[in-house]
């Protein structure tokens, strides 16, 4: 579907005519499904959160002034619906917050774990659910979706450099909980 | 291990890429579009209580205008009909600012 394609069906739904959501619903739904259970964590959480965002964009569809790509501000309804949903239930906090990652020095030398074992693998997917809710929605749209920085920190409504910082120490945390899990 | 290893950017998108969580696309689409249709009739009720409730509201704001202004055009130097006109333009103001107020709360486009 094109940008062009996705511009068309939006008038059609401003001008009444519902069902040319589907085809914006059908596009959407995976992706949108897989960003929010990476961010809540639940499965039946994600589904009800995914029927909750695609309702929210179609009732506001009015106020999107396409000075965005359409998938951007979906993703932003998603971002923020799945976060206020994991603040509101106070999820646990993560083990270890982000003091042991920062304390490290940043070094030019920082030697990167470019292969892992099959233990360090689980103990990564493991250590993926313990970041914080706004860390794991960054994973998962950079690692996951594929999205490039910019359009991360525009859906965060964050800076492109804040985004990589915070991927930088994202990684460098793992890294540490791997290797204390070991 | 030494603990200043960062995991690389390449192996971290391969293990998130690796997570998969099975889901059904044709039944949530068919869930949310339920509820988007359920919400189009809701809509389209609203646009209704919108359309009529202005000319009901009219309706008793223009009587009432209008009585008040036979009642006052005997106590001022306006003719009746002025009274009236001046009345009207107020009232009908009065109506626009109403339609638009319920515009904005029911999220319908003017």
């Amino acid at each position: 579907m094109t940008h062009h394609d996705e511009q068309r069906l939006i008038r059609k739904v401003l001008e009444g005519n519902a069902e040319a959501f589907a085809p914006l619903v059908e596009r959407y739904s995976r992706p949108i499904f897989a960003l929010v259970v990476g961010i809540v964590g639940r499965r039946e959480e994600a589904e009800e959160l995914t029927q909750d965002i695609f309702l929210k964009a179609y009732m506001n569809l009015s106020s999107f002034r396409g000075r965005s790509a359409f998938s951007t501000w979906l993703y932003r309804i998603a971002c923020n619906e799945a976060l206020s949903a994991v603040r509101k239930r106070r999820k646990r906090l993560s083990l270890f917050d982000f003091s042991p990652a920062e304390r490290l020095p940043d070094s030019p030398d920082e030697e990167e774990l470019t292969v892992l074992t099959e233990a360090q693998e689980e103990a990564l997917l493991a250590a993926l659910d313990r970041l914080a809710p706004d860390e794991r929605a960054l994973v998962q749209l950079h690692y996951y979706e594929n999205r490039p920085l910019c359009e991360c920190g525009e859906i965060l409504s964050i800076s492109e450099s804040n985004a990589k910082v915070r991927l930088h120490r994202i990684r460098k945390k793992l890294g540490l909980w791997i290797s204390e899990k070991q | 291990m030494d603990q200043r290893k960062t995991i690389s950017d390449s192996e971290l998108r391969r293990v998130v890429q690796s997570r998969k969580q099975p889901f059904e696309p044709a039944f949530m689409t068919e869930k949310i579009m339920r509820e988007v249709r359920r919400e189009q009739e809701r809509m389209l009720r609203r646009e209704r209580r919108l359309f009529f409730a202005p000319v009901v509201v009219a309706t008793v704001v223009l009587l009432a205008l209008g009585a008040y202004a036979m009642v006052h055009s005997s106590q001022t130097e306006l003719t009746p009909r002025d009274e009236m006109a001046s009345m009207l333009l107020v009232g009908f103001y009065l109506l626009y600012e109403l339609q638009r107020w319920l515009c904005k709360k029911w999220n319908i486009p003017e």
